[in-house]
């Protein structure tokens, strides 16, 4: 089995996909770290020659804006639950006085957020397709499905060595992103900034958003939640074209499909998000992230949950599909 | 033997990432349905309610109750008196004793006030109250008049509806509990001078003139004017964050506040 696994990775490095996959992720967050550090410069400066260049005094705006964090919490009519999420806010306002940085400074462990939180929805999708669309239709349109079919070992065993080679290659595209995000702007920003703590675990309970279970992480911690989310909808994504792949022959029809499902998907989502059952289609429910920060309900009754459920359900569906097609159907090649 | 040493890293390496992130997943999972902390802070606040749950002594006294944001609560005031306290010591009536007490949570919006006057808690004050001042919406607004926003008046409408009924529920609530208490409203001013376009200000004017329809169609209730005031005094009356008033622009609304209210209370 490990040896069959084996095979496959083979297979996979040997069509230069992770190449691929390293080159457009480090195209792209070249592109998006620039940008934002020049988008940050531009702001200073316009700052600047605003206050006839005087540097850009923003610790005593913060140090004021603490000031009046605290005369809320010591208010005795606080709204309820609003104490937790202050104080949160104040110790990250102290965070960036104690290490002299701009609160708007842009930091690596900030981008490496924001660009998995940016890409769940479409472009990390998109890296894993290029992974798993030709996993099993490449076999059939090249032909070689012959030699690896008339091995002495059964159907299913092929089949699931594909899919685990394809977890762990999934695994390691989240990796590479996290590292190539991490090690790309780290150049542009020259700060780490993993230590500043942040808040988490807001709920929307009957419509009003509620911080009652606020809590204080730090960003590496909240970067390796985001990265775990990206992993598992990257594994359902995974799963699901590992289906279509299994279904069509031809590799061009099984991306054609699976990218008109993600891109309708969010049409979908946008034109008919009173209609109930859109929840239950899996691109409606690709954005796990934004229940993290709890400023997300795109349809009545979701929750993160509901949404990990629904991923699941589809991924394991598509699991027995493609392992019923694959051990049934005839091989005429 | 080198690729099988590389092959057996992968391997080892992608299932210790996996089962990682599979313990992200359940933390995160736990983290947005977990209620723990959640009753900690509620019985935090429970007792700090309790504290300050004071009423007014006599109701023999004149007894003001201030509410609102972070202008009724003072913020700014060097000498820490605010609206409530500096309206006592001017009016400085030897024949009544004059009792201040302040519920105003700095940068409380609309809605927060709302929560305050609903709380049965508030109560005790307003029934007891011979005079409510109330400086409310200035948060309401501030974020629109910080921001650009391409939508600014569809928000600001959205925004101003739900002030007015807001509103219209509080002084309801008050008239309810208490319906002799003279009701005295601070309106808002212009803090940014002409840093902020004539538009915004524009916006800003309006949700005064709407406040003062609403306010002055209650019975024993008045509207105080402050963004004249303010107009050409920005330097004067604000203090060092340029945005709440220092202890002469208090004191400026608290003359004002004077030559408008005082005169009904000299004859009585």
């Amino acid at each position: 089995m490990v040896s069959l696994i084996q095979n496959e990775i083979t297979k996979i490095f040997l069509k230069k996909k992770m190449i691929l996959i390293a080159i457009l992720l480090i195209v792209l967050v070249g592109l998006f770290a620039y940008g934002e550090k020049y988008a940050y410069d531009k702001t200073i400066s316009k700052f600047e020659s605003s206050v006839s260049g005087a540097s850009y005094d923003w610790k005593s705006l913060v140090n004021q804006q603490i000031e009046q964090l605290k005369g809320r919490v010591d208010s005795p009519y606080i709204p309820e639950s609003a104490i937790q999420s202050i104080n949160i806010q104040i110790e990250q306002l102290e965070y960036f006085v104690s290490h002299d940085l701009n609160p708007i400074t842009p930091s690596t462990a900030r981008f490496t957020v924001e660009f998995m939180e940016q890409s769940i929805i479409l472009f990390l999708p998109l890296l894993i397709i290029i992974l798993a669309a030709d996993l099993i239709s490449s076999e059939f349109s090249n032909r070689t499905i012959k030699l690896l079919l008339t091995r002495a070992v059964p159907r299913w065993k092929v089949l699931l060595s594909k899919y685990l080679a394809l977890v762990m290659m999934t695994t390691m595209v989240i990796l590479l992103i996290g590292i190539i995000s991490g090690g790309v702007s780290r150049l542009f920003f020259g700060v780490w900034g993993f230590d500043e703590p942040i808040a988490t675990g807001f709920k929307y309970i009957g419509g009003t958003l509620n911080s009652d279970s606020v809590i204080r992480i730090t960003r590496l911690e909240y970067m390796f939640l985001v990265y775990a989310l990206g992993w598992f909808v990257s594994i359902a994504i995974a799963s699901i074209t590992f289906m279509i792949s299994a279904l069509v022959r031809s590799t061009a029809t099984a991306i054609g499909i699976i990218m008109a499902s993600l891109i309708g998907g969010q049409f979908l989502q946008f034109f008919l998000s009173d209609w109930g059952i859109v929840k239950y289609f899996f691109v409606s429910n690709l954005n796990l992230i934004k229940y993290l920060t709890g400023s997300f309900q795109p349809i009545e009754g979701m929750s993160l949950v509901f949404s990990v459920l629904v991923l699941s359900v589809w991924s394991v569906v598509s699991l027995v599909i493609s392992f019923f097609v694959f051990s049934k159907q005839d091989v005429l090649v | 033997m080198n690729k099988k040493i590389l092959w057996l890293i992968l391997f080892v390496f992608s299932i210790v990432i996996a089962v990682g992130f599979i313990i992200g997943i359940v933390t995160t999972i736990h983290i947005t349905t977990s209620t723990q902390n959640g009753e900690m802070t509620k019985s935090n606040i429970e007792t700090s309610i309790e504290k300050t749950n004071s009423v007014f002594k006599s109701a023999d006294n004149l007894n003001i109750l201030v509410i609102g944001d972070s202008i009724g609560a003072g913020v700014g005031d060097e000498t820490s008196m605010g609206l409530g306290k500096g309206y006592a010591l001017k009016l400085n009536d030897n024949s009544k004793s004059t009792e201040v007490i302040n519920l105003s949570v700095p940068g409380a919006k609309t809605e927060d006030l709302l929560a305050v006057i609903q709380n049965t808690e508030t109560d005790a004050f307003l029934i007891q109250s011979h005079m409510v001042m109330i400086s409310i919406g200035g948060n309401d607004i501030k974020s629109l008049l910080d921001n650009e926003a391409s939508t600014l008046s569809i928000d600001y409408e959205e925004l101003l509806t739900q002030y007015l009924s807001d509103l219209k529920v509080i002084l309801n609530a008050i008239k309810a509990k208490n319906a002799d208490t003279q009701i005295v409203f601070i309106g808002l001013y212009n803090p940014y001078g002409d840093k902020v376009d004539m538009e915004k200000i524009e916006l800003l004017l309006n949700m005064n003139y709407k406040t003062s329809l609403l306010v002055d169609s209650y019975s024993s209730s008045v509207y105080i004017p402050t963004y004249d005031l303010f107009k050409y005094h920005l330097d004067a009356y604000l203090t060092i964050d340029d945005f709440h008033p220092n202890a002469a622009g208090y004191s400026a609304i608290v003359d004002r506040i004077i030559s408008v209210v005082l005169s009904d209370e000299m004859r009585q």
